[in-house]
């Protein structure tokens, strides 16, 4: 697959060479759609309550969340650092961040404003480390668990409440019959795409990802692009963080436990490639809304969460292998 | 391994460990009881074993993410066996993770996959399983078989049969990693894959052996720690993972794989342990315990990568001859470009 | 030398009208080699002559495609490592694969070297210890982590893994390249020790000084040829660099410049951990410079170290009158105009699984992304642009770059730097794994470039190359600079000689 959004040649060039890019440019993400699609059929075939808008809608609200932070953690894996395993921690992070700064007070815009620098920083300093030489998925490990126990300093293991009309129309409210979180979720994928296939940064991520020595000995920023992908991953952790608090008006330490699995579970299913290089947040986005509607299928099969998760981790196996064995390269040792 | 150099090491990391008991020691009433000398040494053996095993996967320059899961897993197999006796109860489940560990590690091997993302999915996975094999519920162990956890409470002044399962064990993995030639392979494979490799040796044995141990012991401390408690449930150890590493990082295991002794993970559980059983007697809420641990972690974290092959270290030299020259008033002199053969 | 028997046994290793070829690349026409008992042959040859092929036929690593292998008078196949082990054949690479966090015991006996009951240090030392003696080490430790050892002693312990595994056969790949000069003597009587110990002894090297002071025999290999092998008494230097060059001079080399224009790069007695003996250097606009030497002569080691990889320890570069930083960095090279192409494209000079166009734009990402938006206009303009300029097809654009013939990826990887303009190109090996047709075509690019402007600074072990298209030559010999002269002023046969055995060089 190549990577989505290359600069082709144009129409000075020979016609033949000018369909070639463009279709095989979007083909991973038509194959991607085409594989949804056929999945929501089945589904529906399968079972009656699948297709009703309520369902569909509970799947979107609950895929927009996983689906904004995979967004973010996509630039992760495109930038070959494989995953951090500290966004469900930061998303609570951010949450508790936001409640406290309202439950004492502050405007909401200031709030929201706050929460995501500080999750900026968080995003920084892990980024860093990792720059310097550090494993990610221990640093993340690491840096889940101090955050954890801040979340817990910080709210003394009490959930924050949050009275502000505001933020609970942010939370529940469905502008044009569609909740906010999707909303959210459009517009972060439009700017996640635009972000990784027409920025600079964007390519330089991709390069990184693809060979980090090419990039290093070609005169990029390696260190610099790795800081900032924590940093894009962490702030949209913050903000599921802030609607998980908005939707129920609290902020509660015991949310997003299984969000890093599902974001993993996203970007591996969306056909980003472990290694880096190339994948696209767009695909991940997919990935999210397929993830979510696993879950709803399984959930209204009566499956149990035990089996849910089990089958989840089966999949992710299965896919990572699939991948690997097709790709013929070591997982990036 | 046993040059002077890391003896060095380790007598730094016992004296970091020294340091944490005495601290507490002196500002926390109890500390130094042998009441508390005893829960710490309990609370060592959980980690204390799976670190162990994990620790190994490590040397080898690999990482078995799953060891929490499998814990949960085999606590739970335990409980549920505990009709039979405990020997029959830890050794099932013990026998059904190295069973899963030798699976995982000849995979890891033969596919030539990255341990990380292998295991990420297999942590994923048996977590499940530990849900659908308890049936979503905490299983408690039957009134009758309360036996089994008496005498695993059973207390010889300091020390507990848990505990003691957990030193021999770290002596006996010590034993296979330092007289073994699939110790010494270990090592090579952490170490230096590549050159391994070409010197002949394949990282297949090696790494199964590290898996297996990993799972196996990960089983076995879990097994242990529910028939002790009395129950087991399917969300249990799940800071298991985080703790295990850190305690590797403590004692010096490098995440860069081939350096690292089970003396070193010895003496990094009981830091560890020290450090939390001190917040815990000061009457620290049970999140600071997390938050201990990742602080720690993370700075262990960065003393390891200043110690391994990272770009800091001829960053670090470029900044010396930097600032050597620029205190050298430099005279431009074209030197003849031919230099005439000796 | 060895206890030679001349010739009335069977040689302990005979190969016959041996051929290997990889698609299309013959790397081995139909050569013999043999080699006596308790001898010392000494497997001489230009880079690309076909020694490295026949010592991995030899290892296992790689099956011939025709002829015959003769152990002990024996027919034998030798398609596996395992195969080869038991047949009592040993190898020791150019790339060293001691383990260094192990103790020098532990290197002898891993690797499937038999070492029964447990592993005790004080056993292993105990069983290192007749190893360690055979080869030189007396004075070491047999506890002593290798990482601490020398390169000479890491290269006599790889020796001693070899002997632990009791074979009769040795090849030692150019094991002195990275020595000094009393390392190298004690690799050499460690050599003629064993040799007298009855071990065989295939000694591939391009020093050839050491050739004359340790072989018996020697065997050169040209173009995938071999040369029937000949007593070191019979032959002289001369006959022996004779033998070895001479490779059909196709006319592949652009004429070279008449002048040069301003002076842009003066390198100034720089040091670097690889080159201890302080290297000067001056060049010109439109000036090719190739720098001649082979492993461990430092020709890569000066090329690094102006692009700033290597860390520079002393010593001045100024590049069109800019003062580079002391130890400047890979991009403070980039920055002042300095472009470096690694001998390894695969490793860091390309992407592979990224478009050709995307390869060729990454250096100049910041001037085709003006406000950090990629402008799709600019990098069609770029690598328009460059494309035309090495002549690579613009069809081409679209393709991963991986799938390329090598003579493409070359050209992607020199091209990507002319985005940013640079006023020094410095490259390693400029036609390495690139086919005859495509290296005349790089040749031709890298000149007409040069008249443009770029000065050119390359590195490469082929001397063909470096007679052909450099303008000045400068030679390299264990890390010191011979001389440099006008290419016109010196023939490849003196070139040879220089990179080889400088001593006897007239200058």
């Amino acid at each position: 697959m190549s990577a989505v959004g290359t600069t082709t040649v144009t129409s000075s060039d020979p016609p033949k060479s000018a369909d070639a890019p463009a279709a095989r440019r979007y083909l991973p993400l038509a194959g991607a759609a085409v594989a949804l699609a056929t999945a929501i059929i089945v589904a529906g075939l399968t079972n009656e309550a699948f297709l009703t808008t309520a369902n569909a809608l509970a799947i979107l609200r609950s895929a927009a969340l996983t689906g904004i932070v995979a967004l973010g953690a996509t630039f992760i894996t495109v930038a070959g650092r494989f995953f951090s395993l500290a966004l469900g921690q930061t998303a609570v992070f951010g949450g508790v961040t936001f409640a406290l700064l309202m439950s004492h007070g502050a405007p909401f815009a200031l709030a929201v404003v706050a929460t995501l620098i500080v999750t900026l920083i968080l995003g920084a300093v892990q980024g860093a480390l990792v720059s310097m030489g550090a494993n990610p998925i221990v640093t993340t490990l690491g840096a889940g668990a101090l955050l954890a126990g801040l979340a817990g300093l910080a709210t003394g293991g009490k959930n924050v409440r949050i009275e502000s009309t505001s933020v609970e129309w942010w939370g529940n409210a469905r502008p044009l019959g569609v909740p906010t979180q999707t909303w959210a979720f459009l517009i972060l994928i439009v700017v996640a795409w635009f972000v990784m296939s027409k920025t600079r940064f964007g390519r330089e991520t991709v390069v990184t990802g693809a060979n980090r020595a090419t990039a290093l000995s070609s005169g990029i920023a390696v260190w610099k692009v790795t800081t900032v992908v924590f940093v894009v991953a962490s702030v949209a952790a913050g903000i599921v963080g802030i609607f998980g608090a908005a939707q129920f008006s609290q902020a509660r330490i015991s949310e997003f436990g299984g969000l890093d699995f599902d974001v993993v579970a996203a970007i591996l299913i969306g056909g980003t490639a472990i290694q880096g290089g190339q994948g696209s947040p767009t695909r991940t986005a997919l990935g999210a809304v397929f993830i979510a509607m696993l879950q709803n299928y399984m959930l209204l099969l009566g499956w149990s969460f035990g089996i849910r998760t089990t089958i989840m981790g089966a999949f992710i196996l299965v896919v990572v292998v699939s991948f690997h064995l097709v790709r013929g390269r070591a997982g990036a040792k | 391994m046993r040059s002077r150099i890391l003896h060095h090491d380790l007598i730094l990391r016992i004296a970091l460990a020294v340091l944490v008991f005495l601290f507490f020691a002196l500002t926390t009433g109890g500390y130094a009881s042998s009441g508390n000398i005893y829960a710490i040494l309990e609370s060592c053996a959980l980690v204390g074993i799976v670190a162990a095993g994990l620790g190994v996967t490590m040397l080898a320059g690999e990482l078995d993410l799953s060891v929490g899961s499998i814990a949960a897993c085999a606590g739970i197999v335990a409980v549920q066996m505990s009709g039979s006796g405990v020997v029959v109860a830890v050794a099932a489940a013990t026998i059904a993770g190295v069973a899963f560990g030798v699976v995982q590690g000849a995979l890891i091997a033969r596919l030539n996959i990255s341990s990380l993302v292998f295991t990420l999915g297999t942590f994923i996975a048996l977590r499940g399983v530990a849900y659908v094999l308890s049936h979503e519920q905490t299983v408690t162990m039957d009134l009758s078989n309360l036996a089994i956890t008496t005498a695993l409470r059973e207390r010889f002044v300091i020390f507990s049969p848990f505990s003691l399962t957990m030193i021999a064990l770290v002596v006996a993995v010590g034993y296979v990693l330092r007289y073994t030639r699939i110790g010494r392979e270990i090592y090579a494979i952490g170490g230096a894959r590549k050159e391994s490799r070409a010197a002949g040796i394949s990282p297949s044995k090696p790494l199964i052996l590290a898996f297996a141990l990993s799972a196996g012991l990960a089983a076995l401390a879990g097994s242990l720690s529910s028939l002790r408690s009395g129950s087991a449930t399917p969300s249990g150890h799940e800071t298991l993972l985080v703790a295990a590493v850190t305690a590797a990082l403590i004692g010096g295991i490098s995440l860069y794989g081939g350096r690292g002794s089970m003396s070193g993970i010895f003496v990094g559980v009981l830091t560890l342990q020290f450090l939390l059983s001190g917040l815990t007697l000061h009457g620290a809420a049970f999140w600071a315990a997390s938050l201990a641990t990742g602080a720690v972690l993370l700075v262990f974290l960065v003393l390891d990568i200043a110690n391994g092959s990272s770009p800091i270290g001829q960053s670090l030299r470029r900044f010396h001859i930097a600032r050597r020259s620029s205190r050298i008033p430099r005279t431009q002199t074209t030197v003849s470009a031919s230099t005439p053969v000796p | 030398m060895g206890s030679v028997d001349n010739g009335a046994a069977p040689p302990v290793l005979e190969m016959r009208s041996i051929k290997k070829s990889y698609g299309s690349v013959h790397a081995l026409r139909g050569v013999d080699f043999n080699l006596r008992r308790g001898e010392v042959m000494a497997l001489l040859g230009e880079n690309g002559a076909g020694k490295s092929t026949l010592v991995k036929i030899l290892a296992g690593l790689e099956s011939a495609d025709e002829g015959t292998i003769l152990v002990d008078g024996e027919p034998t196949q030798l398609g596996s490592t395992r195969r080869s082990r038991s047949a009592g054949i040993a190898v020791a690479e150019q790339e060293l694969s001691v383990i260094g966090p192990l103790s020098a015991a532990e290197n002898i006996f891993l690797g499937g070297v038999p070492f029964k009951g447990a592993w005790t240090s004080a056993r292993l030392a105990k069983e290192a210890r007749k190893h360690l003696d055979a080869v030189g080490l007396e004075h070491i430790d047999p506890r002593t982590p290798v990482e601490t050892l020398s390169v000479a002693e890491r290269q006599l312990i790889e020796i001693g893994r070899l002997l632990a595994r009791d074979a009769k056969i040795l090849i030692l790949d150019e094991p002195t390249a990275a020595l000094s000069d009393s390392d190298i003597e004690r690799v050499k009587s460690t050599v003629l020790r064993l040799a007298a110990a009855g071990h065989s002894i295939v000694y591939v090297t391009h020093r050839l000084g050491e050739v004359f002071e340790i072989a018996d025999r020697i065997t050169i290999f040209r173009s995938g040829r071999s040369n029937p092998p000949c007593n070191v008494s019979d032959v002289t230097l001369e006959k022996v660099i004779e033998k070895m060059i001479g490779r059909p001079l196709e006319d592949m080399f652009p004429r070279r410049a008449q002048s040069f224009r301003a002076a842009i790069l003066d390198v100034a007695g720089i040091t670097t951990r690889e080159l201890p003996n302080p290297v000067s250097m001056q060049l010109h606009a439109g000036e090719i410079i190739g720098v001649a030497g082979q492993l461990g002569s430092g020709s890569g080691a000066l090329v690094r170290a102006i692009s700033g990889v290597d860390v520079v320890e002393s010593g001045s570069i100024v590049i069109d009158g800019a003062l580079l930083p002391p130890a400047h960095t890979l991009t403070d090279a980039i920055k002042s105009g300095i472009a470096y192409c690694s001998s390894d494209r695969k490793l860091d000079g390309i992407f592979a699984d990224l478009t050709v166009s995307t390869n060729l734009m990454v250096p100049a990402i910041k001037s085709i992304s003006p406000n950090g938006l990629v402008s799709r206009r600019r990098v069609r303009e770029l690598t328009h642009a460059i494309a035309g300029q090495v002549a690579l097809s613009p069809t081409r654009m679209p393709h991963k770059t991986g799938t390329l013939s090598g003579g493409n990826q070359q050209k992607v990887a020199l091209g990507k730097w002319l985005g940013i303009s640079p006023k020094v190109l410095l490259v390693q090996e400029p036609t390495r794994g690139v086919d005859i047709g495509a290296r005349a075509e790089i040749y031709q690019h890298l000149r007409t470039l040069a008249e443009q402007g770029l000065a050119i600074v390359f590195a490469s072990s082929d001397l063909e190359e470096v007679h052909g298209l450099a303008d000045t030559i400068v030679t390299m010999f264990r890390g010191r600079l011979i001389r440099t002269v006008p290419a016109t002023s010196i023939s490849t046969h003196e070139v040879l000689r220089d990179i080889t055995h400088p001593e006897e060089a007239q200058i």
